[in-house]
């Protein structure tokens, strides 16, 4: 797997749905490498930032 | 009981800001947010309020807007999208070699931010900047799926998508998102 299937795949949405084999190798990768490891972490604040975001326009309780 | 005590003028007041503002998000000519927000007020007139609880009025509200919001975007954009075809300036190339690692440079370095930066007046704007520039058809996908809250399935019905282009249109919004708040707040370092 490349950085830039591993990157599609993550953001995509695909690795949620995926089977356990293509998990493992997403996993692999990250380990081996860090970029995609930062990228990674990264993607997990945008998407926690994002749904503070959607609570702050909705006025909804913060998660 | 709350349909006796309900000041339907002072709902309206209260409600219509932050609901034009969220349906601005996704429907981009002001007067089809303004129709769905007048939507849902009208709708609110209709409404049993016996079966609303106090503290679900926005929710209920919300509700609604989400769905007037969904059906607009169904009229209006079903089997215009297809965001595999749309980038000419393809973010990818700028971002990865040919040989699918990450080009020198661009790669955003790790965000430290303590958390409660992240849910300040100042990051929400940079937020609503950074989603505003994103590509017009991506921007339409990202927003169904993260502030409507709609499933994939769903989206590609309505917006006339097939999986792989839910997966693109998803994949660039959220690869240029990263991108935009990397550098506008925090500070553009790369890795």
């Amino acid at each position: 797997m490349t950085c830039k299937e591993y990157i599609f795949k993550l953001t995509s949405g695909q690795l949620v749905d995926a089977g356990l084999i293509e998990r493992f190798w997403a996993g692999q990768h990250r380990l081996m490498c860090r970029r995609c490891r930062t990228f990674t972490t990264n993607d997990e604040k945008r998407g926690k930032a994002v749904r503070a975001y959607r609570a702050h326009l909705d006025g909804a309780p913060k998660e | 009981m709350l349909a006796q005590k309900m000041d339907f003028e002072q709902l309206a007041r209260d409600f219509r800001p932050p609901m034009l503002r969220f349906a601005q998000l996704h429907l981009p000519r002001r007067e089809d947010a303004e129709d769905a927000v007048h939507d849902v007020l009208t709708a609110m007139l209709a409404t049993d309020w016996s079966k609303v609880s106090e503290g679900g009025i926005r929710t209920y509200l919300f509700g609604i807007l989400r769905h007037k919001i969904t059906d607009r975007l169904r009229h209006k954009y079903r089997g215009e999208i297809a965001c595999g075809e749309v980038f000419e300036d393809d973010l990818d190339d700028m971002l990865f070699t040919t040989r699918g690692h990450w080009s020198t440079g661009v790669a955003p370095g790790l965000w430290s931010s303590p958390d409660g930066q992240l849910e300040t007046e100042q990051f929400f704007a940079v937020v609503d900047l950074c989603v505003n520039r994103l590509p017009p058809k991506p921007a339409r996908v990202f927003s169904m799926r993260e502030f409507l809250e709609c499933e994939a399935g769903e989206i590609c019905n309505v917006l006339g998508l097939t999986q792989a282009d839910y997966w693109q249109c998803m994949s660039r919004a959220r690869k240029q998102l990263q991108l935009c708040l990397n550098q506008r707040w925090f500070g553009g370092r790369t890795s």
